[in-house]
């Protein structure tokens, strides 16, 4: 066991007023209203696992994690930890903006109670990590750009070497080098053994990352287990929640793919989907395919920098279930994709084995570890398949045959 | 785990190690008050010098020159500056760490609730701040006083003991006053006024010897008032009123004692916020 925790319970006292909490210091008469935070909540991580927190906003991921690092104790129950823990709940909250890079480096490692070697071999892991040159580490981190910031804090927050690694969302901070470089620092604690607690909203991440996950609801663990299962309950949920906001959109109202590319482009987006389409063999109305067509996809991106990245793609149904997806980073033998300039990318299906029922894309272009999103663009290019020939029902065909017993 | 550096871990866990880590978390985190403190400044740390000395020269050209306070019974050239001085000693880095001290948790109320630290540090720190300017009084106290022809007296070995009383009946009230103000607001602005107040319901400025007989014990009623008291006693030989030296030493149990309760019964609320 990495943390376990214990029945755990936490109640907030809400007051109403300020005056309040003095009146019931000085009465001793309860005059505070209770907020119910967590409750019951039972589980284990195991020594190496990288485990998942997902849940909505508000369901008390961010209060377990704040336990699970110690910033406040639970009402009831026990947390129990093991090893040097670091948490990564907000990044930078101690600098002091007057001190120089290093001296705040140096500060990181003091509230780890690090001294004398420990605390010179703590400065030069998060400097080498941070990228930042001795000049700029001399300099006070009030004239840090906010990307030099970020790294220098997310260097001496990990600088620790942590047995035990809490993530509260610090990933979807500063430029995508930076998140790329966090992400693969979290990989490499993970690979030398350490135990990483992570709570993100990115569900992609959390399946990539993730062995076990726990899905928080209204303060208890609604399910927990292997993530793949928690995650997609969880998913089923929010589409029962959102089921109301789909039924009303026609398929051909669905965003263009250069629209929805350009909507979710950021000026900083390194690899852009410029172009979805798909092709049938009679090249006729690619809109409405027949069930075991030839069918071709073709994706076209554009990259604008030398770093590798790879490109996955997703046959959706229109109620964002994924009846089929895959990625250039599943390919074993193959290489991330690379270079400056325009790639076109073909998918083809022989015979898709899709039957009747109106179907979307979704594409996505990632960096190389295949874990950070550069572009999505998602539920375009409707196409409607009609099993015309074959009287089978269902999503897809699946090969089967009839034996007959005697 | 086979990571490099697990002994520390181990020793983190044991008690010993949560107090030497507090340990060098404050000495970092002071270092860096000073280090900061004067960022930026052309004379830098020499402001801790020229602040208790200008203090010393306003009072001494208001009160010892325009109107020409003595001290009765103290026979030397320049009674009045050393006893100035002696209160001084004591008041200056009193209001120093009191009034850095009241801010210092609700200053980094989002940090506690960011990163697992012993929170007592921040209260800590605003008193060990004040011990430079502390540190400084006495040295001037002693030797102007030697200067002045002030008899090396038996009394002087009371200071190290007058100065930890000090520490603690200082550390017990910024525990108090830190957390008070975290919880209520109000009582940042209300310190403020009252040092104002405090000051001068203490003989610094002025001797005891100038105030009617019958309010003498009322002084023993003001911890800061005793400690000065105290001190002048014990530096310059100066009659304090009886009971002086018990007064302090309950003044100290109180604050001390209360501080470090009140401080760990309300400690829960830091970390949260809804």
């Amino acid at each position: 066991m990495a943390i376990a925790f214990r029945n755990i319970e936490k109640h907030y006292a809400v007051y109403a007023r300020p005056q309040d909490r003095l009146r019931e210091w000085v009465t001793g008469r309860q005059r505070h209203s209770v907020h119910v935070a967590l409750d019951g909540i039972n589980f284990e991580v195991r020594p190496g696992e990288t485990f998942g927190l997902i849940g909505e906003n508000g369901a008390g991921k961010s209060t377990l994690l704040k336990i699970a690092a110690g910033t406040i104790r639970p009402t009831r129950g026990e947390v129990t930890r093991q090893g040097r823990v670091a948490a990564l709940l907000e990044l930078g909250a101690g600098f002091h903006p007057e001190e120089s890079g290093q001296d705040n480096i140096r500060f990181m490692a003091a509230l780890h109670g690090l001294e004398g070697g420990a605390l010179e071999d703590f400065a030069a892991r998060a400097t080498e990590f941070s990228e930042l040159s001795a000049e700029t580490l001399q300099r006070p981190v009030k004239t840090y750009s906010s990307g030099m910031f970020m790294r220098l804090a997310f260097a001496a927050a990990t600088a620790i070497e942590p047995e035990l690694l809490i993530v509260d969302e610090a990933l979807s901070v500063g430029d995508l080098h930076f998140q790329k470089k966090s992400l693969n620092r979290i990989l490499e604690l993970r690979e030398r053994g350490a135990t990483v607690l992570f709570c993100s909203h990115n569900l992609y991440q959390v399946r990539s990352l993730c062995q076990r996950a726990a899905w928080i609801h209204g303060g208890r663990v609604q399910a927990i287990g292997a993530t793949e299962d928690v995650v997609t309950a969880y998913e089923a949920h929010e589409r029962r929640r959102y089921a109301h906001l789909r039924t009303d959109t026609p398929a051909g109202e669905v965003a263009t793919p250069q629209a929805a590319a350009a909507a979710s482009a950021y000026a900083s987006v390194p690899v852009k989907i410029m172009r979805v389409g798909i092709e049938t063999a009679d090249g006729i109305n690619p809109a409405q395919v027949d069930s075991f067509q030839d069918l071709t996809l073709e994706i076209e991106v554009e990259s604008y920098g030398e770093a590798p990245f790879h490109v996955g793609f997703a046959i959706v149904r229109p109620d964002k279930d994924n009846v089929f997806g895959s990625s250039t980073q599943f390919l074993p033998s193959r290489p991330p994709m690379q270079g400056v300039g325009v790639h076109c990318l073909r998918v083809r299906f022989p015979r898709l084995p899709l039957l009747s029922g109106e179907y979307l894309w979704s594409v996505y272009t990632l960096d190389d570890s295949g874990l950070q999103v550069l572009d999505m663009a998602e539920l375009v290019q409707p196409f409607t398949v009609l099993n015309q020939k074959h009287r089978e029902f269902g999503l897809v065909w699946l090969e089967h045959e009839w034996l007959q017993l005697q | 785990m086979g990571l490099s550096g697990s002994d520390l871990t181990a020793s983190q866990r044991v008690p010993s190690g949560r107090a030497q880590h507090a340990w060098v978390l404050w000495r970092y985190w002071m270092l860096r008050e000073f280090k900061t403190r004067y960022a930026g400044s052309v004379l830098g740390l020499a402001w801790a010098v020229v602040q208790p000395l200008a203090s010393l020269a306003i009072f001494y050209v208001l009160f010892g020159m325009v109107l020409a306070v003595r001290v009765p019974g103290l026979d030397l050239a320049n009674g009045y500056l050393l006893h100035l001085l002696a209160g001084l000693a004591v008041w200056l880095p009193f209001t120093d760490a009191i009034g850095r001290g009241v801010g210092s948790l609700a200053a980094y109320e989002d940090f506690l609730r960011k990163q697992p630290m012993p929170a007592e540090i921040l209260p800590a720190v605003a008193v060990g701040g004040s011990l430079l300017v502390m540190a400084i009084g006495y040295a001037l106290l002693l030797v102007l006083s030697l200067a002045q022809g002030a008899p090396l007296r038996a009394s002087w070995a009371w200071l190290p003991l007058l100065v930890l009383a000090q520490v603690v009946l200082t550390f017990g009230l910024t525990l108090f006053l830190s957390m008070a103000h975290f919880l209520w607001r109000d009582v940042g602005s209300f310190v403020t006024f009252a040092l104002q107040l405090w000051f001068y319901l203490t003989p610094v400025v002025y001797p005891l010897a100038q105030v009617p007989e019958r309010f003498h014990t009322w002084y023993l009623l003001n911890p800061v008032a005793c400690l000065v008291l105290a001190v002048e006693w014990a530096v310059l030989g100066i009659a304090m009123p009886g009971g002086t030296l018990w007064a302090l030493l309950a003044w100290v149990l109180v604050l001390g004692c209360g501080g470090v309760w009140f401080f760990r019964s309300m400690k829960a609320a830091l970390g949260e916020a809804l």
